[in-house]
């Protein structure tokens, strides 16, 4: 075969920029894939399974967060979607990547939500402690401002009373008995979760600052904490929590759409 | 047919055209391993003194009894825990002892650490709004346990600490190596300026 000296060198130069380029810190786009959904009728919710990628999150009773915020948040897009025709569901991260907390919210925004929930795993330092715990965003309330007005961190403290009742909500759909969903583990008729309930909290959150829309953060159990740790493993466990998640977040839409007629 | 000989002059140029380019390739593999591995750094921190380079306190002054908030064993919050500096001429050493002494000592029985290990205080220094500039060190953020309720309890022993013990203070800004930084350990906002929350510790102001 003939040799082309200059082809030679422009395939040595290519390799060698293809070789170079991925150390070379590009930008990536960690925004979501965008989808069109102008047309649609449907209630939006927006999930954040927390964490991901090169981000794992908490750790401990040999899990990740990261992991439990994934298998969390697609059955809660199952069950809700199955709950209600009206209601679409969508994930900040579908799949096991790093995506910055500004293009969450962003994604979350530019989808026109109606609710925000962004799924966690907790680590608090006491090993006795155990349960979950509902967050909304801390500060003062903003009234009498438009979106645009403020910066646009700050967005979320427009929703606070709205944030406020969605987490007060979820506190309560979290330890009440609810009658047991079809093909549960459940053997009674009703469901109570055996996960303790820490409260509800106000706090300065990244994962809620930016979202123009009521939003809850929800810690689903303290991963140093075996009994907790062994909850969130369960996939039965899960399912269950994903369950009352699911009825707090569809008794809440109810609410806020009698609330506008 | 006379198979075509390469003149010499291409051939060396070749080579040399090659080995350059093995050279390029071999230097960026290893300038792009010793930056994300830190074999060297190319822009040197300045290191300021931490406040434990420096004696903070007289022992011969006046001792005063101080509360500070550890984390509590068997509950999600934090526990009040006497302790004891010594008076200063300046309200900014006091506040610097106390932090001192939280960063350096162990838990007792009871109590659980919740200030990421080796943290330091590299400086406080206030404004004149009674705002509370604290610089920590960067382990901080680094060795602080990822959660929303571990970082709040490492920032909020510090702020409810100094808040109950020097009402003077209005509120606390964070610092991490004297920059600001978004987020403690990937939850928790490190935006903004901090004011107590004596809710964690169920102790009032």
């Amino acid at each position: 075969m003939k040799r082309n000296p200059r082809f030679n060198h422009l395939t040595a130069a290519l390799l060698a920029l293809s070789f170079m380029a991925p150390f070379c810190g590009a930008v990536v786009n960690t925004m979501p894939p965008v989808v069109d959904i102008s047309s649609t009728s449907k209630t939006i919710v927006i999930i954040d399974p927390a964490h991901g990628g090169g981000d794992y999150g908490s750790t401990g009773g040999g899990i990740r967060e990261k992991d439990i915020t994934l298998k969390a948040a697609r059955l809660l897009k199952q069950k809700l979607e199955s709950a209600s025709a009206d209601i679409q569901v969508f994930l900040t991260r579908g799949s096991d990547t790093a995506v910055t907390p500004e293009d969450r919210a962003g994604f979350a925004n530019s989808r026109n939500g109606a609710v925000y929930i962004s799924l966690h795993c907790d680590y608090v330092p006491s090993a006795s402690s155990e349960g979950y715990m509902v967050f909304y965003y801390s500060g003062d309330r903003l009234s009498g401002v438009s979106p645009q007005g403020i910066e646009w961190q700050k967005v979320q403290l427009l929703h606070l009373v709205d944030s406020t009742a969605l987490a007060a909500l979820v506190d309560q759909y979290m330890k009440s008995p609810l009658i047991a969903a079809p093909g549960s583990a459940v053997q009674d008729a009703n469901d109570t979760l055996p996960l303790a309930s820490r409260g509800v909290r106000q706090s300065a959150l990244l994962c809620l600052e930016g979202v123009n829309m009521p939003a809850v953060a929800v810690e689903m159990g303290n991963l140093n904490n075996t009994a907790d740790a062994g909850y969130l493993k369960d996939d039965g466990m899960l399912g269950r929590i994903c369950y009352h998640l699911e009825e707090a977040i569809v008794n809440f839409i109810k609410g806020q759409s009698a609330r506008r007629q | 047919m006379d198979k075509k000989v390469r003149p010499e002059k291409t051939t060396a140029v070749r080579r040399q055209f090659l080995y350059a380019l093995a050279a390029v390739i071999l230097f960026a593999i290893l300038y792009n391993a010793a930056t994300y591995y830190g074999w060297f750094s190319y822009s040197v921190k300045p290191r300021l003194l931490n406040v434990s380079d420096y004696k903070l306190y007289d022992s011969g002054k006046k001792k005063i009894k101080a509360v500070v908030f550890f984390g509590a064993a068997d509950t999600d919050g934090l526990k009040p825990a006497p302790c004891v500096i010594f008076e200063s001429n300046q309200p900014v050493n006091e506040i610097k002892q106390l932090l001192e002494k939280m960063f350096s000592t162990p838990a007792a029985a009871g109590y659980v650490n919740v200030i990421p290990d080796s943290t330091q205080l590299r400086e406080a220094y206030q404004d004149k709004n009674g705002i509370l500039y604290l610089d920590l060190s960067d382990e901080f953020s680094k060795n602080c346990k990822s959660g929303i309720t571990s970082e709040n309890l490492a920032v909020y022993s510090i702020v409810d600490s100094i808040c109950y013990n020097f009402p003077w203070v209005k509120g606390v800004k964070i610092l991490i190596d004297g920059a600001e930084k978004q987020d403690v350990a990937g939850n928790v906002s490190l935006e903004g300026v901090f004011r107590p929350d004596m809710n964690l510790s169920a102790v009032k102001l």
